[in-house]
């Protein structure tokens, strides 16, 4: 068989090369269509292209977990204003990494895990810092090798003061978060957080985080990352009735949360605590009989006046992950539903761009971007990503 | 439809397109010996990767390389099952993770609500076999030990995910 293949291999580089010798023998001898006098330019070798340090802000960046091989994880941009070319680059994030790109400095943040021998092997965890032109790393600031590896979450990672401290969960399954000096490249140190989970950043320099009871623990941090003072909420979650998603939307300073059963949790984390605004239902009377309820992975979006929450219908219990069929479009200044955008392929997760006109992006069911118009609901393009693609996450740039 | 079983169908297409459609049924039957009936395109389960492997156990009925057995309700991951390993065991070579979270399951054979702990199995690379993620009782990883968005290979000498078991560990009274 292999004898084979060689021969046939070898048969076919002759035929190509006599092809080849001949193309050239009849350039040479004048052969040319006089519409095209001169010859196309010869290409330089090596060539690769670069990116702007400040991305348009059509693009996004999508968190492809690729759940069919974890260790490959990667984060994807896209320009999801363009028809082609619209695929930018990568950055790796593999086993669950966790990301942010940076709003003040051309960095993308990437907490990541790796082992000497790739499956097995000595652990070593570092905040890897790669440059937005290049897409190339260009630091990385080793963490103790215990961070969360859990189904992309964006506030398993986030950034406070400024984007100076960086906030790692860790999970072991003790919870903790490290706290990172990011432009010094080192780790300040790390808090227990017993019973909690999630960061969210509050005030100039703090974060919140979820605990198992229901409530919220806030740490305010000095400026070398110790804790300066702790508060912590009454209980205002139902973990067992109705229960917040972890993934929220921030719309004039004001983060909401989603619910199981279709309500609106606001929490205003722009004080040195946590402000429990009162929450609303968002599925009108008359739907309440279909069971209308925010269903996918990133199930909510913002823009600068409306929100998006991924809806399904037919809802029950364990179905939060599935998917919908629709993305509803909420005032939070009124409290209720405005319009609904039907999604022909479904829809898991969104991301609404900062740009004018803003783009609806749309994780669908075959993994690929569906991009809408958010004011029409008029469906623009499909973006297919690579086979195997589990965009989660999408996060408007 | 779920998502799961999109994927599925996605995965399953994908291969058809990369390779050519003989090789492609012959590869698919290869890996369903033994099914009584076949869909060929769209496979819409995402088990599909599984022949069946029935416990033959009228207490414990269902196939435990199928998203829909029993002890899988709260399940989100990769069936050891279709990974060489079983519903209750790893894979040869991976190590089972000694911490995990855990659901509750009615089986209807016998009427009871069982415990049901879904140790992941770890040290080698995700098997990507029949992905089966179902949820009820699922809660936010903010209460970690009903949460299966987490990766549980914790304590073990690897932290890589494999697959993910369902191991009965006790009875709900």
């Amino acid at each position: 068989m292999i004898a084979a293949s060689r021969l046939s291999l070898i048969l076919m580089l002759c035929l190509a090369f006599s092809i080849a010798k001949q193309a050239i023998a009849a350039g040479q001898a004048g052969s040319q269509p006089t519409d095209f006098p001169d010859a196309l330019a010869t290409q330089a070798i090596p060539s690769v292209e670069s990116l702007p340090a400040t991305y348009p802000d059509t693009w996004i960046f999508a968190h492809d977990l690729n759940f069919n091989s974890l260790l490959d994880g990667k984060v994807l941009i896209v320009d999801v204003a363009a028809e082609t070319r619209n695929f930018k680059g990568m950055i790796g994030a593999g086993m669950m990494g966790q990301f942010q790109p940076s709003r003040l400095h051309s960095e993308l943040y990437t907490g990541q895990t790796f082992l000497s021998r790739r499956t097995y092997g000595e652990r070593t965890d570092a905040l890897i810092i790669f440059d937005k032109s290049t897409l190339l790393p260009i630091d990385e600031i080793v963490l103790p090798a215990k961070r969360q590896q859990v189904v992309t979450q964006p506030n398993s990672f986030q950034l406070t003061d400024d984007e100076r401290i960086g906030l790692v969960m860790n999970f072991t399954p003790a919870s903790s978060v490290t706290i990172v000096d990011i432009p010094a490249r080192t780790v300040l140190g790390e808090i227990p957080l017993p019973g909690c989970n999630f960061v969210f950043p509050t005030g100039e320099r703090g974060f919140s985080t979820i605990c198992a009871d229901g409530s919220m623990v806030t740490h305010m941090l000095n400026s070398d990352g110790s804790v300066q003072s702790s508060e912590r909420t009454e209980p205002f979650i139902d973990i067992d009735a109705d229960p917040i998603f972890i993934k929220n939307a921030e719309l004039q300073g004001i983060t909401y949360f989603p619910s199981y059963q279709g309500r609106i949790q606001p929490v205003d984390f722009s004080g040195n605590t946590p402000d429990i605004l009162t929450d609303w239902q968002f599925v009108p009377d008359e739907l309440q009989d279909d069971n209308w309820r925010p269903s996918g992975w990133q199930v909510i979006a913002a823009s600068d006046r409306e929100l998006f929450v991924v809806m399904q219908v037919n809802g029950e219990e364990g179905s939060h992950k599935s998917g919908g069929s629709e993305v509803w479009v909420l005032d939070p200044d009124v409290k209720r539903l405005k319009r609904r955008i039907e999604l022909h392929d479904g829809g898991l997760s969104i991301t609404v761009t900062r740009s004018d006109p803003a783009y609806l992006v749309v994780t669908n069911e075959n993994m690929s971007l569906d991009v809408f118009d958010p004011l029409s609901g008029e469906h623009l393009r499909t973006i297919t990503l690579g086979i195997g693609a589990f965009p989660f996450v999408l996060y408007a740039n | 439809m779920k998502f799961i079983d999109k994927i599925s169908e996605q995965a399953s297409r994908g291969i058809a397109q990369r390779t050519s459609r003989r090789s492609f049924l012959s590869k698919l039957g290869a890996a369903l010996v033994g099914a009584p009936t076949l869909p060929l395109l769209p496979i819409a389960r995402a088990n599909a990767e599984g022949a069946p492997q029935s416990t033959g156990d009228p207490q414990d009925p269902g196939e435990p390389t199928q998203c829909d057995y029993g002890r899988y309700c709260a399940s989100d991951g990769v069936l050891c099952s279709c990974c060489g390993g079983t519903a209750n065991s790893c894979p040869t070579g991976t190590e089972m993770s000694p911490v995990t979270w855990i659901g509750t399951c009615f089986n209807p054979a016998d009427e009871r609500q069982y415990v049901i702990s879904y140790n992941d199995c770890c040290g080698k690379s995700s098997c990507g076999r029949c992905l089966c993620n179902r949820n009820e009782g699922d809660r936010p990883a903010y209460r970690p030990q009903s949460n299966n968005d987490l990766n549980w290979c914790l304590g073990t000498k690897s932290s890589i995910y494999n697959c993910s078991t369902a191991v009965i560990i006790g009875v709900k009274n």
